[in-house]
């Protein structure tokens, strides 16, 4: 069993196999070898922890997802989100933004990759505007800047 | 959101894989680029700052009637052009008809003379192009062709060859473009509509003869949609088909489309076929009338690495001809189109380097034609397709799990997907079969995760009250039975619209392809 202590100081005891889907957790392992004391995970509260193993408790034992796709070449990505990943992420705002900051910080690549589809798809058909108002952003372009955006995007209009 | 890490949302940017719509900017209606370039400072320095996000170009003038300015899209192409950097990019024009140009009205010349300004900054970098897709035969090829330029990073092309409503048979020559890293080609409506009168209509013109430079050998993922490769006239003797493994020995997708009501038939059986037929091939898909299908089939029986074979009968002439006989397949009697193709598919089974290999089948147009044989020895198939086989009490007694085995079934014991074509007109006990059989495929014993995940029902309009029926209908009871074993089935419904053969209007293609 591996321990992990989160940022709210909570203790977790979690069998390394459920675990090592985290490649931050599963090279710390690696590196430090067999010990009694607890990883300490201080970006990561507990609720967020609970979610976390939640998922790696249901991929247990199925192989890792393969190395990075070059960030460069965008290709066609589907937005294609299985059923099971779909529930697990109907959660509200904050917590899909905490488990997709968990799954960055603890490297659980095909976490992360199903919590940016799902925002992905939020943002999908929506306007700048919609956007905002979706993730509570503020407007904050300077003047100059907003003439710019204006400039680029000024609708085609009749000759 | 606002202090979220850059890196993570040029992460969350990729997925949405946005399009740059020169026409309409961030009043595109999907998101686009430039969409996302204006919510926030921080968002745009991070979009500013991905080149890749640059890279798919949109052309879609879809309300050009209302007129536009050229310079306004022209500087939103150089624009967008440059943020690419040096990557490779991407086109598509993406309108579903022809815009009309005033004082040119809807021709492709028409169309050439007023967006030339619009492809001039795009072709002009033509080297960096890795796909460009044109699927509403807007004539931009002219254009690509008149620059001049080489291709030498193209690697996909997708054109439509009825430009304007018109087959243009010197749009075949514009495919002797200078690609040689092309290895996708997508090819539809490159052929003349059976319908068309216009002087010499008997010959069918070919896209093959007139190329010289593409890289036939080096394509290995071909669609041909509505687009045989035939030449000479076809009223006489000397129509010929070409074979597509001939022309394209090492394809390893294969999809062929063609015109359900259009007469002669493409039959390759007579065409020379190299030695190797099919030798690479994993992917095939053929949707077609009998003798297209037959002949197909069975020149594609030595394709020992097949791991999705798909199949759509579209008209069976056969049954028009009352002299022929039925035959006995099995306990089953079938006429002998049908039995034919159950011969054709079972030598393909059969000629498999492994059973194992084949994961995705589907059967469409075949009727009520016995699969059991055919698919119970696949045992990693995950995705079948079916018409009305389901009715069929045999293969549904296979396909069920009975609570009280422990062992799961022998047919198909990995079916996550399931294509099946809705028939109104079943009892309400062969109703029930099926939704039993679902619900058997639905939780694996020991483990939470469901085994049969998708479900797709494929019917007619006027079906829809019966497999909607409230409480009664199909996709009810399957939902309930769902919801009652706590398993998780995504049923999708798909509705077909089927056109008599004796219409000649063109059937909807899009349509057809919901089956796939």
């Amino acid at each position: 069993m591996v321990l992990l202590l989160t940022s709210d100081n909570e203790m977790f005891s979690v069998a390394e196999d459920v675990i090592k889907r985290s490649a931050y957790i599963k090279n710390m392992l690696e590196d430090v070898g067999e010990s009694d004391l607890p990883i300490p995970l201080p970006n990561v509260e507990s609720n967020v922890l609970v979610k976390i193993l939640e998922y790696c408790e249901h991929y247990r034992g199925e192989p890792l997802p393969a190395s990075d796709v070059d960030p460069a070449e965008i290709g066609d990505r589907s937005l294609d989100i299985a059923d099971w990943d779909q529930k697990y992420m109907a959660v509200d705002q904050e917590m899909l933004f905490e488990i997709i900051l968990a799954a960055n910080y603890l490297d659980i690549k095909s976490l992360l990759d199903v919590g940016c589809k799902t925002v992905a798809k939020m943002m999908k058909g929506k306007s700048s505007e919609e956007i905002r108002t979706l993730f509570n952003i503020a407007n904050d372009f300077t003047p100059e800047e907003e003439a710019q955006i204006r400039k680029e995007n000024a609708w085609a209009e009749c000759r | 959101m606002k202090d979220y890490p850059q890196e993570i949302l040029g992460h969350v940017f990729q997925y949405a894989h946005p399009e740059v719509d020169v026409f309409y900017g961030s009043h595109s209606e999907p998101s686009s680029t430039w969409t996302l370039a204006a919510v926030s400072r921080s968002w745009r320095r991070i979009v500013l700052g991905s080149k890749a996000l640059w890279t798919r170009l949109l052309i879609n003038p879809k309300n050009f009637e209302a007129g536009f300015s050229d310079v306004q899209v022209v500087f939103r192409v150089c624009l967008a052009m440059s943020r690419t950097g040096n990557l490779p990019f991407h086109v598509r024009i993406g309108w579903e008809t022809l815009p009309k140009v005033p004082g040119w009205g809807v021709t492709p010349l028409g169309f050439c003379n007023t967006f030339s300004h619009v492809f001039g900054p795009i072709f002009a970098n033509a080297s960096r192009m890795v796909s460009f897709a044109d699927d509403c035969g807007s004539g931009a090829l002219w254009l690509l062709t008149f620059c001049e330029v080489p291709l030498p990073e193209l690697r996909e092309l997708r054109l439509d060859g009825t430009i304007a409503d018109k087959w243009r048979e010197d749009y075949c020559g514009l495919l002797d473009l200078d690609a040689p890293r092309l290895h996708t080609l997508t090819l539809r409506n490159f052929d003349r509509p059976a319908e068309e009168d216009e002087e010499d209509s008997d010959y069918e013109p070919t896209f093959l003869e007139h190329s010289q430079t593409l890289p036939w050998t080096q394509v290995t993922d071909l669609t041909l949609d509505n687009s045989a490769m035939r030449h000479g006239h076809r009223d006489y003797s000397d129509l010929k088909s070409w074979h597509p493994f001939d022309k394209f020995p090492n394809l390893t997708s294969l999809r062929l489309y063609t015109h359900p009501y259009d007469e002669p038939l493409w039959n390759v059986s007579d065409a020379s076929s190299p030695p190797h037929v099919g030798e690479w091939i994993k992917t095939l898909s053929i949707r077609a009338q009998d003798t297209c299908l037959i002949s197909l089939l069975e020149s594609t029986l030595r394709a020992p690495r097949l791991t999705e074979l798909k199949i759509h009968l579209l008209y069976n002439s056969e049954l028009d001809d009352e002299s022929e006989d039925s035959e006995y397949w099995g306990y089953e009697v079938v006429e002998p189109t049908i039995g034919h193709i159950l011969g054709a598919l079972r030598s393909c089974l059969n000629n498999l380097h492994s059973k194992s290999s084949l994961t995705v089948l589907a059967l469409h147009g075949l009727g009520t034609i016995p699969i059991l044989d055919l698919v119970a020895d696949l045992p990693a198939l995950h995705t079948l397709g079916v018409d009305h086989q389901l009715q069929d009490q045999r293969f549904l007694q296979r396909l069920t799990w009975p609570a009280s085995s422990p062992e799961w079934p022998h047919t198909l014991p990995d079916l996550r997907s399931l294509t099946w074509k809705y028939d109104a007109d079943m009892s309400l006990l062969e109703q029930d079969r099926i939704v039993r059989m679902i619900g058997s495929r639905l939780v694996q014993p020991g483990t939470s995760k469901p085994r049969l995940q998708h479900l797709r029902i494929v019917y007619e309009e006027v079906q829809r009250e019966a497999l909607f029926r409230e409480g009664s209908g199909l996709v009810d009871l399957i939902s309930s039975k769902g919801r009652a074993l706590g398993a998780s089935i995504t049923v999708e419904t798909v509705c077909v619209q089927r056109t008599p053969l004796d219409e000649p209007d063109e059937p909807d293609w899009d349509i057809l392809a919901m089956y796939d």
